[in-house]
């Protein structure tokens, strides 16, 4: 029975807020659990605000939780800036949205690329040069990118340069939030590919942030759909698709274009209505109630408990069970 | 509670560092302080019991953090000492030399904001054109003239060689209003060289900028005519920052002011402090910086006070 | 970034700004006069082709006198300048980096020093000190550090939230490093903008203290003490003054012209006055 690699156990993540001059309360991230295995994926989905970025961070130590622990090959993560801290960084690597502000504009390639390599000792001054050769290859760029600067590459360039920078010291598990967001579609597809090879390459383990199901769906070997903090729904990436229970994941879903046209125009949509509740001021009972076309009562009463419908499908709903029938009806 | 009070408990720990510093600063002075603050008439015979006087009344042969201890309750009560030179007490003198000096900047700003205002603006919509050119380029000469300089162009050629306006000295407002503005004409006409080159471009570059707002742009394709855009749109977000902006210049207006007033002959602040400097004449320099510092604070307060009531959203 | 000049104008003001090092350096070069040379046959000699600005009350070439005065504004203006920037960088990249109470405490001390209008507080150090060249590059230093640390923390916090400062942190580069390699080489675009605006302030500066006997002493040369000498003869010998005014109103204005186009370059979205 091999160790779990990185375990979040009923983590909560408050944040102070002022709104004129009242102070509120935000609970980002509001009792979440989830354990990620060596070499697994896990994809985490929800929309802006849902707190999924927000529960990566902490997942590797980058975020302060108001209540609950994450753990690393069992060890409690610590302090932020400890040394030992600095040490897992190694094994605990991010890559974010946004290639364009994530390399230094004043530093060339070669040199972003070495900063985590020195950092860590991981290669001496002479074997650098090949070590980012290899780096750049791994990625699909060509070696002669190292000497110039980002503004000279594309977001898909760039955003592969990150995804080096974050190999380069062969971690365990790598945090990507939502790194495919401000990339056009054809390079999403490219980077989605690059993550399957690197995946069976290194047998680095991932916690992939999106808010796109249908992406999430080409890499990650279990999902975890968030909605305003907390699971909805959890499981493997093929049961979900295949057997989705809670009425946000069917959402989100039915917004997945399918390839085929003619199964796309016959589809039965059943679009989300309204916006996401403010975080601060979160709905009673379940948070989805105000956009679920079951709610009921109850729903306003009582939060769902999380429940275990099949081997590892968990889902958070009064009325799963019922909507299962419904949809099946339908 | 803390939060609220924060902004008046930083204005005071300002305004006491600065006292502070006005403390330290004089006491860098080698030499005996008596004699310095005695100045001129410490080496006298008949003198000699007003140095023991000197340091009983100030304090200066007990430790350091009594005389601040004197220095500050001396402030809170407003005494600031004797000139040593005329032996008038020092609040009187800067009472009597304020006020030509308020003048002073006063109408210097009240006189550059509209010509500053009208450059400016015009100087953007007429964007790179050969009047806009001639306007910034103006306007940074204007910025770099030593005001000491042109005052005594001015005062040479409009003044002593053809008597037209009087050389020096003043006339209370009150009293001789012509005289007044004849004597004022020249130090304000120099004064407000410095402003109007800075407020100009200051004015040009926020106009530029609220001009190139997409906002602006589909006004116009909406078919408003441009000078009423200047006027609306454009006027109400580039004037609220230039408060803020003369706020901050109000500072190096005093500097003008103070050299100003030498070249002119106005008996203003400026010229009060100059003369205690060369003078030796201690308190009253204290008395002027002091003086003149605290109210640099409460006007830059009050900019700031102002901008955050016309400009809510400044207020985070 | 490119840091060769391509523009007219910038090639002008480097042009410009090369003399003036010259200038500073080997005086001599640029002019065959001794500057305190004095020629009782030709007091205030009006502009000639020999004395291109006149002679002064000794007979001294003004235009020499001009030149050698080149050496003095320059250290003081750059003198001030560097002397604020190595005390105001660091606190700055601290203030801006580490906020807190830290923030809070440098942003009053140099809002206090903001409080003080500059001729005012030289006046003030003056009257202790004493005149001299080391008092007035003090002084201004002094009153250039917060400017400097106003807008060197300002950076630091707009860079601190980049994805690559980011980056840094989440992969345990220490505080001190991601200041010195990551934030640092950002924030010397703004910097060059803000250095030749306080040049153009220490000149002018210096030129009014010097002017009303608070700054430079003679025998020392600089354009604030010519101006003050030169002030008795506007009516009979007018380009004396006339000559070192211009000299000194068109060195700021350049200096204050060089900042515009530093502005322009290292922000090409910004509108350029």
């Amino acid at each position: 029975m091999s160790e779990v690699l990185l375990e979040a156990e009923d983590i909560r993540i408050r944040f102070a807020k002022r709104s004129g001059r009242k102070n509120q309360v935000v609970r980002a991230v509001d009792g979440l659990s989830f354990a990620v295995d060596p070499g697994e994926t896990f994809g985490l989905v929800g929309e802006s605000g849902s707190g999924k970025s927000t529960a990566g961070n902490a997942a590797i130590g980058l975020q302060e939780l108001f209540s609950g622990t994450v753990r690393y090959r069992g060890e409690p993560m610590p302090v932020p800036g400890s040394a030992r801290w600095r040490d897992l960084r190694r094994q605990l690597q991010v890559v974010f949205q946004d290639p364009f502000s994530s390399l230094n504009p004043r530093w060339t390639i070669r040199q972003a690329l070495s900063e985590p390599l020195k950092l860590h000792g991981l290669a001496s001054a002479e074997e650098r040069d090949g070590a980012i050769a290899r780096l750049l290859e791994q990625v699909g760029l060509g070696a002669e990118l190292a000497a110039r600067y980002p503004a000279a590459l594309s977001g898909g360039q760039r955003q592969r340069v990150c995804i080096a920078r974050a190999l380069a010291v062969q971690p365990e598990l790598i945090v990507c939030d939502e790194i495919t967001s401000a990339l056009d579609v054809s390079t999403q597809a490219q980077i989605i590919s690059l993550l399957q090879d690197l995946k069976a390459q290194t047998q680095v383990a991932l916690i992939f942030i999106s808010h796109d199901l249908g992406l999430v769906r080409g890499v990650a070997d279990r999902i975890g759909v968030m909605y305003l903090g907390r699971f909805v729904e959890t499981g493997e990436t093929g049961k979900i698709f295949a057997r989705p229970l809670h009425p946000y994941t069917i959402a989100l879903l039915h917004a997945v274009p399918v390839p085929d046209p003619e199964r796309e125009a016959a589809r039965k949509h059943q679009p989300l209505h309204g916006e996401i509740p403010d975080p601060a001021d979160p709905p009673s009972g379940c948070y989805f109630r105000t956009r679920c076309p079951y709610a009921t009562d109850i729903c306003a009463a009582e939060a769902p408990a999380f429940e275990e419908m099949e081997d590892g499908h968990r889902v958070a709903c009064h009325h799963v069970r019922e909507i299962e029938q419904g949809v099946r009806r339908s | 509670m803390l939060r609220t009070a924060a902004p008046y408990l930083r204005f005071f720990l300002i305004l006491w560092i600065v006292v502070t510093v006005v403390f330290i600063s004089l006491r860098l002075a080698p030499g005996d302080p008596a004699v310095l603050l005695l100045g001129p008439t410490a080496g006298r015979q008949d003198v000699a019991e007003n140095l023991a006087d000197i340091r009983e009344r100030y304090g200066l042969d007990r430790p350091m953090i009594v005389q601040y201890g004197i220095y500050l309750t001396d402030i809170v009560t407003g005494d600031l000492g004797n000139s040593n030179r005329s032996d008038r007490p020092v609040i009187g003198l800067i009472a009597t030399a304020a006020p030509v000096t308020i003048n002073l900047i006063l109408l210097s700003i009240l006189v550059a904001i509209p010509i500053a205002v009208f450059l400016g603006m015009t100087a953007a919509r007429y964007r790179n054109s050969p009047y806009d050119i001639t306007v910034r380029g103006v306007a940074t000469l204007a910025m770099a003239i030593p005001s000491f300089w042109i005052g005594l162009l001015f005062l040479n050629f409009f003044a002593i060689s053809t008597i037209w306006l009087p050389a020096s000295g003043y006339a209370p407002l009150s009293e001789d209003p012509l005289g007044f503005l004849r004597h004022m004409l020249l130090p304000v006409t120099t004064l407000a060289i410095y402003l109007v080159g800075t407020l100009t471009r200051f004015v040009y570059t926020e106009t530029a900028d609220t001009l190139e707002q997409d906002y602006i742009t589909v006004s116009r394709a909406m078919g408003i005519r441009p000078r009423s855009l200047l006027f609306r749109f454009a006027a109400r977000n580039s004037l609220t920052p230039m408060i803020i902006v003369v706020g901050v210049e109000i500072g190096t207006l005093i500097g003008g002011a103070v050299i100003v007033e030498e070249v002119f002959g106005l008996p203003g602040l400026g010229r009060l402090l100059l003369n205690a400097v060369l003078g030796r004449d201690y308190p009253l320099v204290q008395g002027c910086v002091l003086a003149i510092t605290v109210a640099v604070i409460l006007l830059n307060l009050l900019a700031e006070f102002i901008y955050r009531r016309l400009n809510p959203q400044a207020a985070e | 970034m490119s840091f060769l000049p391509r523009s007219p104008s910038a090639i002008f003001l480097s042009t410009v700004g090369l003399l003036a090092v010259v200038a500073a350096v080997f005086p001599q070069w640029l002019t065959p006069y001794d500057p305190t040379g004095i020629d009782v046959t030709a007091l205030l000699a009006a502009p000639s082709w020999r004395h291109p600005f006149g002679t002064d009350e000794l007979g001294a070439d003004v235009l020499a006198r001009v030149i050698y005065g080149v050496r003095l504004e320059l250290a003081i203006a750059l003198g001030s300048v560097v002397l604020a920037g190595v005390v105001a960088i660091p606190c700055g990249l601290l203030a801006g980096y580490l906020g807190g109470w830290v923030d809070w405490v440098l942003t009053l001390v140099a809002d206090s020093i903001l409080s003080f209008p500059i001729v005012l507080f030289a006046v003030l150090i003056v009257a202790s000190l004493g005149a001299s060249v080391a008092t007035l590059i003090g002084v201004l230093g002094f009153v250039f550090v917060p400017r400097i640390f106003r807008l060197v923390r300002g950076q630091t916090q707009v860079i601190r939230a980049t994805g690559f400062v980011r980056a840094a942190r989440a992969m345990g580069v220490r505080t001190p490093t991601i200041l010195v390699r990551h934030i640092l080489p950002n924030i010397l675009g703004p910097l060059l903008v803000i250095v030749p605006q306080l040049m153009a302030i220490a000149v002018l500066i210096e030129a009014g203290l010097s002017f009303v006997g608070l700054g430079v002493q003679p025998p020392q040369i600089s354009w604030g003490s010519l101006l003050l000498v030169s002030k008795n003869y506007y009516i009979a010998a007018a380009w004396y003054p006339l000559a070192v005014g211009t000299v000194t109103t068109l060195a700021a204005a350049a200096l204050v012209f060089g900042g515009d186009l530093a502005a322009a370059a290292v922000n090409p979205s910004r509108r350029r006055v």
